[in-house]
């Protein structure tokens, strides 16, 4: 689904270039469900923002679905990931000032969705996360479970086939962690591919592969337990 | 409409629906941009549906950009034949007409009335190109030959105006063929003049000329030949100028010719000052702009993360935009609502202090003109302010906070907006002082007469039986004795000729004695008890008795100006004041002053005062010094004049200080209307700086808290944001004022009385503007009095 080469990413500062993603090679492939780990600093965020597509300045090769997403220009890319990708925060990131079903039509409005399609998904969507009755309610009139349960429904409501999340349980309560990692289960089961970012060994336990960062490189992918190796040697 | 439209409506609605839910969540910051925008708007709008009604608006008559005003000159006019001739063998006009105004009385089977008509050569309707509303315009042989308005004749026919036709005959179609009669010569009505036609200066009537050798009170208006440019007309007219009056020395006294368009002529004094004053009102809407482009840049940053969440969702940076743009339509729309409102208000108040010169000319607001203004404008303001923050909205990730964008270009300096604010309010502080102090000069100038309860009423003679049976005087006796038995009225007397009303005075080269004085003074005749009356001070002498004017006698009051040009004043007493052709007149008084003249440029001049012989022929002025307020004698004193006779004529009735106002209502709107401008720029401009320091002190919270940690007291902290804030705004101060001299001069030339403020006055500003500025920001700077120090630290 996607593919890495040499992808680097870095920035200036008045001390000399700061590298926070070094020559990373990954293959994605569809229906996984992965956990990057790693100490703060190591790249985790950079990589999200990569494979997000919200990022524009690295260097390298980035396939998605065997497009050369690394030759697009950036109109090209935010089509490919308003199609393809979706998000969830660790603060949520709700619009204050949008409902719940505002927020979760939000993505929606973006595309060329006639509006009683729209709605017809919203209201399927609030159902099947069974947060109908919250529909009208502003997001500080929520708990921070259901704040997140909003997020991760705005996230998946376009059926995306790449959902990435960064620290999803992170504000939350061990029994409302709980729940949205099953919902992540679930939505993996039925055939989205999800990269999660966590510190978490529970949630990386909902997983099916886990990569570690340090200093913007991979030092282990349990795919590909030769990689290891090899930056044990190299170490 | 196809479904990509309904989408993109729908997003738009949407996005409209998102921007007011947002709006109402803020609704102090909401009212505050509203109402800056809706003044400036206003202000903008108001003076822009004057600049439109004098400059812009069709005018109605034919072809109006090809008609013009030959000012100062002369064509042949001794004669009809004359001067038609003249105009039909110009190489560069294809018609000429002349026109001369006056007030007279319009009598007939209803109550006389006080009206201003013009006398013109026959073909004036048909130069115009107007067409009349009923009836017919003056027939080719209708001008005659004649003295004063003429013997009653071919020309004893008239074309009255369209509201006399409502008022006095209903709109009745009957109208042609009856008699109206103006100063009591009978004239046949032939013809309607169309609704809103009052040209020029507010005519209600109109009859055929008399032309006479030596009447040099015409107007000459002409129209181009379809061929000829305003270029080769302007040197046209030079060369026939220059034929008619070969070498010919112009100044002040006797002008150069000029040919401007008439909707030039029209627009006069009022097309620089309406321009003034729509560089004034763009200003302030600048001010209001950089206030409202400030807050744009803090809510753009205060958005920034929902701004970037959208981007995440799928929304593209023209969506972005459009959010942005979004809360400032909204904003700009209700503005608009309430600037229409504003401007309504402002176009109403500017009607009454400053008329438009032809009815039609209405400052609307309703008008495709000003709509189309206030709504480009509007756009251009939303548009404006919801695009170029998001130029500066920084991308950043939201999985961590770190900034994406490749540029990452500061936001625009808020130092330097709030110093253009500051700038620009003083250049229009500076301006309105500049106005306000010649407006109080004019108003607090020492005319040698009190202004203060003294009551003034006019009547005219022409045409009575008064006059007729050449019997003024006894009505002026019998009207002052009526005027005398009112309770509170002190002293009472009349004049031909009030102060303030120099235009249509009379006079000529007076001298002591034979010899003759540097300069020609007013002949002004009045009764006994004049200067009394008046609050005038006689120094010397006295004035007129009863018996004197009654008797006619030659005695004069001289002021003291014209008898200090002949040595030591009170030496006049008892000299003969002379002219050439006149029998001389004995000098009884001289008074101190009695200023006449309006201009201040033109003051001081020579008056000589003599017992009124003949009053009330064009028309007389009665005044009265009361007891009290003058407005409440009015009624009262009007009646007593009414009461004398009902046919005569009266009106006028206005107490002197409403002349005084009344004659520099023009000063005084354009004072008004900057200082009102200046003040309002001042406000956002301290809005703009409370604004600046708040957000510095918000932005700067952790390095304030870190400050204070390392032994910085709050007090230093709030001096050190009260000295950089008051560099901004020194520095402002002193470019406004630097400004201010430059637009001052042009203010000079723009508008009668007004001059760049001086050095002193210079300092005043800065030092004001330092002051208000120091007290704004010491208030904002209150916050950092309660800074939390320890939850700073913690949360950072």
């Amino acid at each position: 689904m996607i593919q890495f080469k040499n992808l680097e990413r870095s920035y200036k500062s008045p001390a000399g270039q700061f590298w926070v993603l070094r020559r990373i090679n990954l293959e994605i492939r569809e229906g996984e469900f992965i956990t990057v780990m790693g100490p703060s600093g190591a790249g985790k965020s950079s990589l999200l923002n990569v494979l997000a597509l919200l990022d524009d300045g690295w260097e390298g090769e980035f396939w998605f679905r065997d497009q050369a997403v690394h030759d697009m220009k950036r109109k090209q890319r935010a089509d490919l990931a308003k199609k393809n990708v979706g998000m969830v925060f660790q603060s949520y990131h709700l619009l204050d000032d949008l409902t719940v079903k505002e927020n979760i039509d939000l993505p929606l409005s973006y595309k060329d969705i006639p509006h009683k399609r729209r709605q017809s998904m919203v209201a399927d969507t609030l159902d099947r996360f069974q947060i109908v009755a919250k529909k009208d309610l502003f997001p500080s009139q929520l708990s921070g479970g259901q704040q997140q349960l909003v997020g991760v429904a705005r996230a998946v409501i376009h059926k995306p086939a790449l959902l990435l999340a960064d620290e999803p349980t992170g504000n939350l309560h061990s029994s409302q962690a709980k729940e949205i990692m099953e919902l992540f289960r679930e939505l993996n089961q039925q055939g989205t591919t999800i990269v999660q970012v966590t510190h978490s060994e529970a949630n990386a336990a909902y997983g099916s592969r886990t990569i570690q960062l340090r200093d913007g490189w991979i030092v282990s992918d349990t795919a590909n337990p030769e990689l290891q190796l090899h930056q044990v040697v190299k170490q | 409409m196809n479904e990509g439209s309904i989408l993109r409506m729908n997003g738009l609605l949407q996005d409209l629906h998102y921007a007011s839910r947002q709006l109402w969540r803020r609704p102090a910051l909401t009212l505050v941009a509203c109402v800056t925008l809706a003044l400036a708007i206003g202000a903008n709008a108001g003076v822009f549906s004057v600049v439109n009604a004098l400059l812009l608006r069709s005018l109605p008559f034919r072809e109006p950009d090809r008609l013009a005003v030959l000012n100062h000159f002369f064509p042949p006019h001794d004669s009809a034949i004359a001067f038609h001739d003249w105009s039909q063998h110009s190489g560069y006009l294809a018609d000429a007409a002349l026109f001369e105004e006056a007030d007279a009385n319009l009598g007939g089977s209803y109550t006389a009335t006080r009206i201003h008509l013009s006398q013109t050569s026959w073909n004036f309707f048909s130069l115009l190109g107007t067409k009349l509303a009923l009836g017919r315009a003056f027939a080719p042989d209708e001008d005659v030959d004649g003295a004063g308005w003429g013997p009653p004749g071919r020309n004893a026919v008239a074309v009255i105006g369209y509201g006399i036709w409502q008022q006095l005959f209903g709109g009745d179609p009957k109208v042609l063929g009856t008699t109206v009669r103006i100063d009591g010569i009978p004239l046949t009505v032939v013809g309607v003049a169309p609704p809103e036609f009052d040209y020029p200066d507010h005519s209600v009537l109109w009859k055929p000329g008399a032309f006479s050798p030596g009447n040099n009170g015409w107007t000459t208006i002409a129209r181009l030949k379809p061929d000829i440019s305003w270029n080769e007309a302007r040197a046209a007219f030079a060369v026939e100028t220059e034929q008619q009056s070969p070498n010919a020395g112009f100044d002040i006294s006797n002008p150069r010719p000029t040919i401007t368009s008439l909707r030039d002529a029209l627009a006069g004094s009022s097309k620089n000052a309406s321009l003034a004053f729509m560089g004034a009102a763009g200003l302030v809407l600048l001010v209001a702009f950089i206030n409202l482009a400030s807050l744009s840049f803090s809510r753009a940053t205060e958005r920034a993360s929902e701004l970037a969440i959208r981007s995440a969702l799928g929304a593209s940076h023209a969506r972005v935009i459009r959010h942005l743009v979004a809360e400032y339509a909204l904003i700009c729309s209700i503005s608009a609502v309430g600037g229409v409102a504003t401007a309504f208000w402002i176009a109403r108040l500017a009607t009454k202090l400053v008329p438009p010169p032809i009815g039609i000319e209405s400052y609307s607001i309703l008008d495709l003109h000003v709509l189309a203004f206030v709504s480009i404008l509007s756009v251009f303001v939303a548009a404006a302010l919801g695009i170029v923050p998001s130029l500066y909205v920084q991308r950043f990730s939201l999985f961590d906070g770190r900034t994406l964008s490749r540029s990452t270009r500061a936001h625009p300096g808020r130092q330097v907006l709030v110093g253009a604010q500051v700038m620009l309010a003083v250049v229009l502080l500076s301006a309105s002082v500049g106005l306000g102090r010649a407006f109080t000069h004019l108003m607090t100038i020492d005319r040698g007469y009190d202004v203060k309860a003294l009551v003034t009423v006019s009547v005219s003679l022409e045409g009575t039986t008064h006059q007729i049976n050449k019997s003024q005087l006894p009505y002026f006796d019998e009207v002052l004795g009526r005027i005398s038995r009112i309770r509170g009225v002190r002293s009472a007397s009349s004049t031909e000729f009030l102060p303030l009303y120099a235009s249509a005075f009379v006079g000529g080269p007076f001298g002591l004695d034979g010899r003759p004085a540097s300069r020609s003074s007013n002949l002004i005749p009045v009764f006994s008890g004049y200067f009394h009356t008046m609050g005038a001070r006689i120094l010397y002498g006295r004035e007129f008795t009863e018996a004197e004017v009654g008797s006619g006698a030659k005695v004069a009051v001289v002021n003291d100006r014209f008898a200090s040009g002949f040595g030591r004043p009170q030496d006049v007493i008892g000299r003969q004041l002379t002219s050439e052709g006149d029998s001389p007149w004995r000098i009884v008084g001289v008074v101190s002053g009695m200023e006449y003249e309006t201009d201040p440029t033109t003051a001081g001049g020579n008056q000589v005062f003599v017992p009124s012989s003949n009053p009330g022929g064009f028309f007389s002025t009665f005044v009265a010094r009361v007891d009290g307020r003058a407005e409440d004698y009015l009624p009262a004193i009007r009646d007593a004049i009414q009461s004398a006779d009902r046919q005569v004529p009266v009106f006028g009735a206005k107490t002197m200080e409403q002349r005084l106002h009344d004659t520099f209502v023009g000063q005084e709107f354009y004072r008004t209307a900057v200082s009102s401008l200046g003040g309002f720029a001042l406000l956002l401009a301290l809005i703009g700086v409370y604004g600046t320091v708040f957000q510095a002190i918000v932005e700067r919270t952790r390095e304030m808290g870190i400050r204070i940690a390392l032994g910085r007291t709050r007090l230093q902290l709030r001096a050190m944001l009260l000295s950089s804030a008051l560099l901004v705004v020194l520095t402002g101060a002193t470019a406004g004022v630097a400004g201010a001299q430059l637009i001052g001069h042009v203010l000079e030339s723009l508008i009668d009385g007004a001059r760049p403020i001086g050095l002193a006055a210079s300092v005043s500003l800065i030092v004001l503007s330092i002051a208000i500025a120091a007290a704004t920001v010491w208030s904002a700077t209150r916050r950092i009095a309660t800074l939390d120090v320890i939850s700073i630290m913690r949360n950072e």
